[in-house]
């Protein structure tokens, strides 16, 4: 019961994340021309437009890392794992799983000190109007949470076909 | 522990990772991790920094953006007008099906990034087609997935921007150096299939005299694809026109596929939402990987395995040639297991300073990577084309007609490989002539 | 600690990754000198490690990695640390502001000045310590079109980050970012018509073969590049070793900047070579461009932080006392 609402919420958080994943692609397009718009027309380019997308890019990386999750689009080498059958899939995947949750780990850990030390130092863009960067610093982990918590959901169930399995021998 | 054994391990445990299934991305960050913790545990602020670093770049919103603008024409009805101008076009010559599959494929590459939007489209529309008019079905496949893997190597290309964007090699140099390359391929399939099915009928007959069309008519058809030429000429003649970088020259293109989609009538809810979603999909992939690559080379170069790397592979005999030829002959053998993103940024950091050092053209050198890669896409057992390819044909199209199908293709793409290497100028040429 | 004034028996290896890699100018002009001047003053007790941008982490996060102390050192311009330490903008140069190496180490480091006191108590608050210096030469504008006076560069579009900007912006001009390995084909292509740059490196970047004027003195006479350790990493080594890394701050300071110099030389004669010009602004021009400095863009450069606007007050002093202004 607990594992099915906490499944839900999880998912719903990854199409939230999908939602806003999207409506940075529309702004990184919309202010793309506008930019190329004040450049020619108004022959004023403007000094904030360039950042912000790149900090949406940013933001765009931490959205689509869960979204892509979520609906299995990590690539990876299924050249033998794919012959596997479905027990012997989820036992490597527990296995492979320990490099996930160090790298996750960490990106949540040090993630958490470059935000702090970004809102610290009050950290700006260096460009001539500049955009402070703490949001997008703090942005990381919190979106590393987040896939941490698709990881986790999908190691729960390997290790229920683990057991299954070995309840069937 | 010594540094040889500490690279060998590096290398070990991201390909151990890698085999057992592990996602890419989680293979490189994870890897970089653990040795990171081992030997140097104050590199793993390199972590969130590149995190923050890697996405945070100028060229990288083209890759969103051409995304956007590919999944859009999939939709959008134009690749089904341009096939229909090639059916009456040169549907009555020999093979003239396949052929118009190549040449729809070229000016599709000439408008994405990618190939999976060539690929899927004249899947869809040309297979069944040629399967109707009799085509031997390995010309047919052969020509979808050759067509379609020229994506990547026509600009624009999401593997020449982030080759680009590792070498530090201009973006815009590429794509010029790309163009004449992806043109002769695409002669070259054109040739072969025309002389096959010359010589050869059974595997391209030409149309039944009944399916001739009138000089009107075909020019009619030809107007259908405007879209087209439109977004190429928007897109391209924007960047090389110098009226707007890359990044902006794809917002323009992205922006324009959604106009001309309204203008058809085919921008419904759906349509726009599923490009987004899947636009979201590749970018968060592609950036996780990139991101994943960029930690996983801090890390190597904290040990201090590239240094390593570097000498042991200046100290190759055959000289600058030798060293070539071997780097090329490791990304075929990738492309056997691995993806493209994979390739490109597992391998551009560890080459680029090798290339560097032997005071190699680094857009020469990209566009033989380039090319690899393209035929990497289509060479089994991992073939990021071959797997589109059979995910959108019938159920009746098994793995071995598949596989059995590129291999004349792959000679062609070989030919074309050993071409730019012995003569740079196919590649040189173009962006020499513009500077 | 036996040998408090002499070397000590462990030797120490610094990691430094700065903001550019092995190719630019700074590189064997500025970094490589200072390096092997610390190590030799030291006795050889600091082994410096120097490693490209990228190779640890990107250079536009090498400096928050040094104050992290992931790396013991960073160097680089206020163009790319400067929204983490605005007090760069003061180390870096402002607009027309000191003409030589020399005035600018007596605007930054003589009895009367002490700049360089507001930008090492910044660096301090942030854990790092400053460390070495280099006059890099002019930074100037690299253009396709003629400028006789400065009004001459109002609606141009040309590449300029951070201090760069701030100038091209107040006389009316367009500053377009974009990365540096895109400037050469987007002045080729025209899609700018120039860009701000360091006079010495333009010949690395090959801007020589596609603009046709080089200005001189630029926008600013004397542009400098600055090197942080980490203040743990400092505070680590005995009192012999800082002093004899402090020892060697002001002559690598002057040597290194004639090495610049000299560079300038080579970039500009270059470009020569190439069919450019080298436009040199008289007298007057140079006193108009440094007056509409002072009254438009130093003020920006005040805003930033407190201690700037500190600098900038001792900076006009400076000026005034040299009779500029
Ligand atoms: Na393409
Ligand atoms: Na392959």
């Amino acid at each position: 019961m607990i594992c099915k609402i906490a499944d839900k919420i999880i998912n719903v958080m990854a199409e939230i994340m999908g939602l806003i994943g999207s409506i940075l692609i529309l702004y990184c397009m919309t202010f793309g021309v506008t930019d190329v718009f004040l450049r020619y027309a108004l022959n004023s380019a403007s000094q904030w437009i360039g950042a912000s997308i790149q900090a949406a890019m940013v933001l765009i990386a931490c959205m689509g890392g869960a979204y892509a999750l979520k609906h299995g689009s990590f690539i990876k080498l299924d050249l033998f794992y794919e012959k596997f059958s479905a027990r012997k899939k989820a036992i490597c995947d527990i296995i492979t799983s320990t490099l996930t949750f160090a790298f996750l780990g960490v990106l949540i850990w040090k993630g958490v000190d470059a935000a702090l030390m970004s809102i610290k130092f009050n950290q700006t863009t260096p460009t001539s109007i500049p955009i402070p960067i703490y949001p997008v610093k703090t942005a990381i982990p919190l979106a590393a949470c987040v896939v941490l918590l698709i990881v986790t959901q999908q190691f729960m169930r390997d290790v229920k076909t683990v057991v299954k399995g070995s309840k069937k021998q | 522990m010594s540094i040889e054994l500490i690279t060998l391990l590096y290398f070990v445990c991201l390909f151990g990772a890698l085999f057992l299934g592990l996602p890419v991305t989680f293979a490189l960050g994870g890897t970089a991790v653990v040795f990171a913790a081992m030997v140097e545990p104050r590199a793993l602020l390199a972590v969130p920094s590149a995190f923050y670093s890697t996405p945070w770049n100028s060229i990288l919103v083209t890759v969103p953006l051409f995304l956007f603008m590919g999944s859009l024409i999939r939709y959008s009805g134009i690749a089904d007008a341009a096939y229909e101008a090639v059916y009456k076009l040169i549907g009555h010559i020999p093979g003239g099906l396949a052929i118009g599959t190549v040449q729809v494929s070229t000016i599709f590459a000439a408008v994405t990034g990618i190939t999976p939007p060539a690929t899927i489209t004249m899947g869809q529309i040309a297979y069944p087609s040629m399967m109707k008019y009799g085509y031997n079905r390995q010309i047919a496949i052969g020509a979808i997935g050759a067509g379609g893997a020229l994506g990547a190597l026509i600009p624009p290309s999401v593997p020449f921007i982030f080759y680009g964007l590792l070498a530090n090699a201009s973006i815009g140099k590429l794509f010029l150096a790309g163009l004449l390359p992806g043109l002769m391929l695409a002669t070259f399939y054109t040739i072969y299939i025309w002389l096959r099915c010359k010589y050869q009928p059974v595997m391209g007959p030409a149309l039944p005299a009944d399916q001739k069309f009138s000089r009107s008519e075909k020019m009619r058809s030809l107007l259908g694809i405007w879209p087209f030429i439109l977004l190429i000429f928007i897109v391209l003649g924007a960047i090389w026109g110098g009226i707007a970088t890359p990044s902006e020259a794809a917002a323009f293109g992205a922006t324009s596929a959604l106009l001309i989609n309204m203008a058809n009538g085919r921008l419904t809810l759906k349509v726009f939402k599923d490009s987004l979603s899947t636009t979201v999909k590749l970018t968060g992939m592609g950036l996780w990987i990139l991101i994943g690559a960029s930690i996983f080379l801090n890390i190597f170069n904290t040990l201090g395995s590239q240094d390593l790397i570097t000498e042991m592979v200046l100290a190759m005999p055959g000289g600058t040639t030798g060293i070539l030829l071997l780097m090329m002959l490791i990304i075929l053998m990738l492309g056997m297991v691995m993806d493209d993103w994979a390739i490109i940024m597992l391998c551009t950091p560890l080459f680029l300073p090798i290339i560097e050092a032997l005071n190699v053209d680094k857009i020469w050198f990209g566009v033989l990577f380039i090319v690899n890669i393209q035929i990497a896409y289509l060479t089994p057992p991992f073939g990021f084309v071959l797997f589109w390819i059979k995910s959108i044909l019938p159920k009746d199209v098994g793995w071995s007609d598949v596989y059995g199908s590129v291999g004349p293709f792959v000679m062609l793409q070989l030919l074309g490989l050993g071409l730019v290497f012995l003569f740079p100028e196919i590649a040189t040429w173009l962006p020499e002539l513009f500077d | 600690q036996a040998q408090e004034n002499g070397p000590p028996d462990e030797v120490t290896t610094w990691t430094i990754q700065p903001a550019f890699d092995s190719s630019d100018a700074g590189w064997d002009n500025g970094l490589i000198p200072w390096a092997e001047a610390v190590e030799e003053a030291t006795e050889g007790t600091i082994q410096i490690k120097l490693m490209p941008a990228g190779s640890l982490t990107s250079g536009s996060e090498a400096f928050m990695a040094a104050a992290a102390g992931m790396t013991d050192g960073y160097a680089g311009w206020a163009s790319v640390y400067g929204g983490d330490l605005p007090e760069g903008m003061l180390a870096f140069g402002l607009a027309m502001g000191a003409n030589s190496p020399e005035e600018a180490w007596e605007v930054m480091w003589g009895d009367d000045y002490r700049v360089g006191d507001l930008v090492q108590e910044a660096a301090h608050e942030r854990n790092l310590h400053w460390i070495g210096w280099t006059d890099q030469g002019t930074n100037a504008m690299f253009t396709n079109f003629p400028v006789e006076k400065y009004e001459d560069l109002a609606g141009k579009k040309m590449r300029a980050g951070g201090p760069q900007a701030l100038f091209h912006e107040a006389l009316g001009g367009t500053a377009v970012s974009m990365g540096a390995g895109d400037i050469y084909t987007a002045i080729r292509l025209g899609t700018i018509e120039g860009t701000y740059w360091d006079t010495g490196g333009i010949d690395d970047m090959s801007f020589d073969e596609v603009v046709d004027y080089a200005i001189q003195p630029g926008w600013n006479p004397a542009q400098h590049q600055e090197t942080f350790v980490n203040l743990d990493a400092w505070n680590a080594l005995n009192d012999w070793q800082r002093e004899q890394i402090e020892g060697v701050f002001k002559e690598t300071y002057f040597e290194t900047s004639q090495l610049h110099a000299d560079q300038v030389d080579i970039a500009l004669q270059a470009l020569k070579d190439e069919g450019g010009e080298v436009i040199t602004f008289s007298e007057e021009e140079v006193e108009r461009m440094r007056e509409f400095s002072i009254k438009e863009v130093w003020p920006k450069v005040a805003e930033t932080s407190e201690r700037n606007a500190k600098g900038v007050e001792i900076f006009k002093e400076f000026m005034k006392d040299k009779e500029y202004y």
